[in-house]
C-alpha cells in the first residue's frame, strides 16, 4: 500500500461525487478547507453521450443503461438484487447517477417533513421545509434552473434564474387533460436552462436527458462544481474506489479511507473529517465493510439501523396514445409538466402519502417496443400479434403520438428493506459487493393503481385514443434513500440532524442514505438543499471551533 | 468484431423481413440492409447482443418461420429479445426507415425562450393559481 505523510491529510474527505458531495466539496472548500473527493467512477465527455448520435436507444440497453447489473461496467460494482422488487440504478462517474438523471426538480413539500404528525406513519424529520427552503433557494441557483414561478403546489419562493423550457405539444396535451377535470398541472420544472448561463449550453430539447446531455446543458456536478471548487484548491480522485474507512479505535474517531486506484493499488487517504456521499446502497455498503473492534458490525452501527429502511420510490408509466403527431420523441425528458393534485393523503383512497406525476415524451423508436413490445407473447398471444404489418400499425399508431404520465409515489420505510454485504460477490477489485432485499409494500401497490387510474381518466379526457398502463416496474430504482437516516434518538437513527454520526464524532453522511422518508417525488433537489444546509452548518461550527 | 456469412446473413433477413415486412409505403427490413451493413453497425454498438441472437437465428434456420419464432419467443425469451432489437434497431437507424415514419431523430430542437406560452394566454395557467394552494402546511405544526 501507498503511505502518505502527514501533510497528505486532508481538511475534509469526501466519498462520492453526485450531487451532495459536489455541493458539500463546493461549499467547503470556498470555505477555505483543503478538500479531497474519493470518485470510483471516472469523468464523461459530453461528446461521448450517445443522444445525439442515431445509435442511443440501442447503446441505451447496455453501456449507458442505469442499471449497473446491465452496464456492467469496468467501474460498476455488481448487486445481488435477486431478493429485490426493484432494480436499483445508478451511474459510476465523476457527477455520479446525475450524469444521467432526468434533471426533473421537485422539491419535497412541506408534508413530507411531517409525516408522522399529519398521517401517522413512519418518522418526521428533525428540521422542516421552511428551514431547507432558503438553501433550496440557493442550490436553484446553483443548478441553473428553469421554470415558472407561482405553483400553488408550494409555499411561495424565490424564483428560477431562467425562463421556463417549452413544454412542447406533449406538455400541452396532457396539461388539456387536468384543465378539463379541473386538477392541478404545472410547467415543468427542470435542472438545465433555457439560456446559456453559469457555463451550462441552453436545453436543446434532444429528450436524451437520461443518456447523458451531449448538449452539456442539463446540470450535473461535473460541468459546474467541481470545476468551481477547483479553483479554491479543491482535489477530485477519480477512479478511486474505496474500501474501507478508517477507524482508530484508541481515538474513537475516523482517520481517512483506504482506497484503491485504477491501477489496482491501494492507496490511503487521511483526513480530519470524512464525509460519505455514496449513495444508499453504496454508503451503506463502505460502512458495514469498514469493520473494527469498536464496530464489528459496521461502522457507526450502534443502532443496527446501517442499511435498514432502504426506500426506493414505487413507479408506474401511463402513456396516452393520440390521433395527431405530438412529435413525442422531443424533449427534453425533463419534464414538461408535472402535477402534484394527489399528493397529499387522502385515507379514503385505501392508502397513505401520495404520487407526483411527470408529464413526458415517450422517447425514440425503440421504446415503442414498450407500447406492446416482445413482452405481448406472455399474455398468450402470438407474435404476429405485435410483429409484421402490426408491428408497423403500432408504430403508425403510437410513435410520435404518445403522451405519459411518469408516477412517482412515497415508498414508506420499513426495517425489512435493506442493504447488506453478499456472502459470495464481490467487485473487480475484491471488494465485497451489496445485496439488496426490498419487497413493494401494499400501501405502494394501492398507491400506484390509484394514481395509475386517474391518470389515466386525464389521458381520456385529453383526447387519448387509447392507454397504456405499466404499473410498478421493477426496472425503475432511481431513487435510492434511508439506509443511514438521521434523527434525534441515537437508537432510532445513524445521524443526527446535521448528518453526523451518532456513534463517531467526525463522520458524516450527506447522501439520499440520511433522509428519514423519502416523499413522493424525485429526491435530487432536495437532496442538494439538505447538503447545502448540511455543509452550511458544518463550516458554522467549524469557524466556532467545533469538528473541522 | 462479429463476422456472419452469407448464408446466416440471409437466414437472418429472412427473419427480419417476416418482423419488419414491407407495408405501407415503409420499406421492408431487408431492403434497407438490416442483414448486411445495418447487422454490422448494431454489432459494433451492441456486441452483448450477438450470443444470443446468434442463437436465435441458427434456431429458425431452416423451420417453418411462424412457428419457430413463436417457440423462440416462448422458450427462449433472450434470444427471441435480442432478434427483435437487432431487426428493430438496426432497420431504425437507416434514413429510409426514418423518413418512412416521419422521424428526424433526436434533433436538436431550438426555440425563443420570450415567445409567450399558449397556456399563459388561454386561461389555463390562470385557472391553476384561481383554484388556490393544495398543499398541507406545516407552519404551526
Amino acid at each position: 500500500m501507498a503511505k502518505p505523510g502527514k501533510s497528505d491529510e486532508a481538511d475534509v474527505l469526501i466519498v462520492g461525487s453526485g450531487p451532495s458531495g459536489s455541493v458539500a466539496a463546493k461549499l467547503l472548500t470556498e470555505a477555505g478547507m483543503s478538500v479531497v473527493t474519493l470518485e470510483q467512477g471516472t469523468w464523461f465527455d459530453p461528446s461521448d453521450y450517445p443522444g445525439d448520435k442515431k445509435e442511443f436507444e440501442l447503446a441505451g440497453g447496455k453501456q449507458w443503461n442505469p442499471a449497473p447489473n446491465v452496464r456492467d461496467g469496468e467501474r460498476d460494482y455488481p448487486i445481488n438484487t435477486a431478493e429485490s422488487d426493484v432494480e436499483p440504478y445508478m451511474q459510476s462517474a465523476v457527477g455520479g447517477s446525475a450524469t444521467i438523471w432526468a434533471g426533473h426538480w421537485v422539491p419535497f413539500l412541506p408534508s413530507d417533513f411531517k409525516v408522522r404528525s399529519l398521517d401517522g406513519v413512519a418518522v418526521d424529520w428533525p428540521f422542516d421545509y421552511y428551514e431547507i427552503l432558503p438553501h433550496l433557494e440557493a442550490v436553484e441557483q446553483l443548478i441553473s434552473s428553469s421554470g415558472t414561478q407561482g405553483n400553488p403546489g408550494y409555499p411561495p419562493q424565490a424564483g428560477y434564474p431562467t425562463k421556463q423550457i417549452p413544454i412542447g405539444k406533449v406538455g400541452m396535451k396532457l396539461a388539456e387533460g387536468m384543465d378539463k377535470l379541473g386538477w392541478h398541472w404545472w410547467p415543468g420544472l427542470n435542472a438545465m436552462p433555457s439560456i446559456p448561463w453559469q457555463g451550462q449550453n441552453p436545453c436543446a430539447r434532444r429528450g436524451t436527458c437520461m443518456f447523458g446531455c451531449p448538449e452539456a446543458a442539463k446540470w450535473s456536478p461535473d460541468l459546474v462544481l467541481f470545476k468551481e471548487a477547483k479553483k479554491y484548491g479543491h482535489r477530485l480522485i477519480a477512479g478511486a474506489r474505496v474500501r474501507e474507512v478508517i477507524f482508530d479505535d484508541k481515538l474513537q474517531r475516523v482517520t481517512g479511507a483506504i482506497y484503491v486506484d485504477q491501477n489496482g493499488r491501494e492507496r490511503r487517504q487521511l483526513a480530519k473529517v470524512v464525509i460519505i456521499c455514496a449513495n444508499a446502497i453504496g454508503t451503506p455498503r463502505i460502512l458495514l465493510n469498514s469493520r473494527s473492534k469498536t464496530f464489528p458490525n459496521g461502522l457507526a452501527n450502534s443502532s443496527g439501523l446501517v442499511g435498514r429502511n432502504l426506500m426506493m420510490h414505487p413507479f408506474g408509466l401511463v402513456m396516452g396514445h393520440f390521433e395527431e403527431d405530438l412529435e413525442s420523441w422531443r424533449g427534453p425528458s425533463g419534464q414538461l409538466i408535472n402535477t402534484l393534485q394527489f399528493y397529499e393523503t387522502d385515507e379514503s383512497r385505501g392508502f397513505l402519502r401520495g404520487a407526483k406525476w411527470g408529464g413526458m415524451s415517450a422517447g425514440g423508436p425503440l421504446s415503442s417496443k414498450g407500447f406492446i413490445g416482445a413482452e405481448v407473447f406472455k399474455d398468450g398471444g402470438k407474435i404476429e400479434d405485435a410483429w409484421g404489418v402490426n408491428w408497423h400499425k403500432m408504430i403508425e399508431d403510437k410513435f410520435g403520438k404518445t403522451a405519459l404520465w411518469a408516477i412517482i409515489g412515497e415508498d414508506l420505510p420499513e426495517e425489512s428493506n435493506r442493504v447488506e454485504i453478499d456472502d459470495d460477490l464481490v467487485d473487480s477489485d475484491g471488494i465485497p459487493a451489496p445485496k439488496v432485499i426490498y419487497k413493494t409494500s401494499e400501501n405502494s401497490r394501492r398507491l400506484l393503481d390509484f394514481h395509475a387510474a386517474r391518470a389515466k381518466e386525464s389521458l381520456e379526457a385529453a383526447g387519448a385514443k387509447s392507454t397504456s398502463v405499466m404499473p410498478q416496474m421493477r426496472e425503475s430504482g432511481w431513487h435510492l434513500l434511508g439506509t443511514a437516516r438521521l434523527g434525534t434518538d441515537p437508537n432510532e437513527s445513524v445521524l443526527n440532524p446535521d448528518g453526523r454520526s451518532h456513534d463517531v464524532p467526525n463522520l458524516f453522511v450527506w447522501d439520499l442514505s440520511a433522509f428519514p422518508t423519502g416523499a413522493g417525488a424525485n429526491p435530487t433537489a432536495t437532496l442538494m438543499a439538505v447538503a447545502h444546509r448540511q455543509a452550511t452548518r458544518f463550516i458554522e461550527n467549524a469557524r466556532h471551533g467545533g469538528t473541522a | 468484431m462479429a463476422v456472419f456469412t452469407g448464408q446466416f446473413r440471409a437466414t437472418f433477413a429472412t427473419l427480419a423481413d417476416y418482423l419488419i415486412p414491407e407495408y405501407n409505403g415503409k420499406p421492408s427490413a431487408s431492403s434497407v440492409g438490416t442483414h448486411l451493413e445495418m447487422l454490422d453497425e448494431v454489432m459494433r454498438i451492441r456486441p452483448d447482443l450477438e450470443e444470443a441472437f446468434r442463437r436465435a437465428v441458427e434456431f429458425c434456420d431452416g423451420k417453418d418461420i411462424s412457428e419457430a419464432l413463436n417457440t423462440l419467443a416462448r422458450d427462449d425469451a433472450p434470444a427471441f429479445g435480442a432478434l427483435t432489437t437487432v431487426a428493430t434497431g438496426g432497420y431504425m437507424m437507416t434514413d429510409e426507415a426514418r423518413a418512412a415514419v416521419g422521424y428526424p431523430g433526436q434533433e436538436a430542437a431550438p426555440f425563443d425562450v420570450d415567445e409567450t406560452p399558449e397556456y399563459m394566454t388561454n386561461g389555463m395557467l390562470d385557472r391553476v393559481i384561481a383554484r388556490g394552494p393544495i398543499y398541507r402546511d406545516t407552519k404551526d405544526l
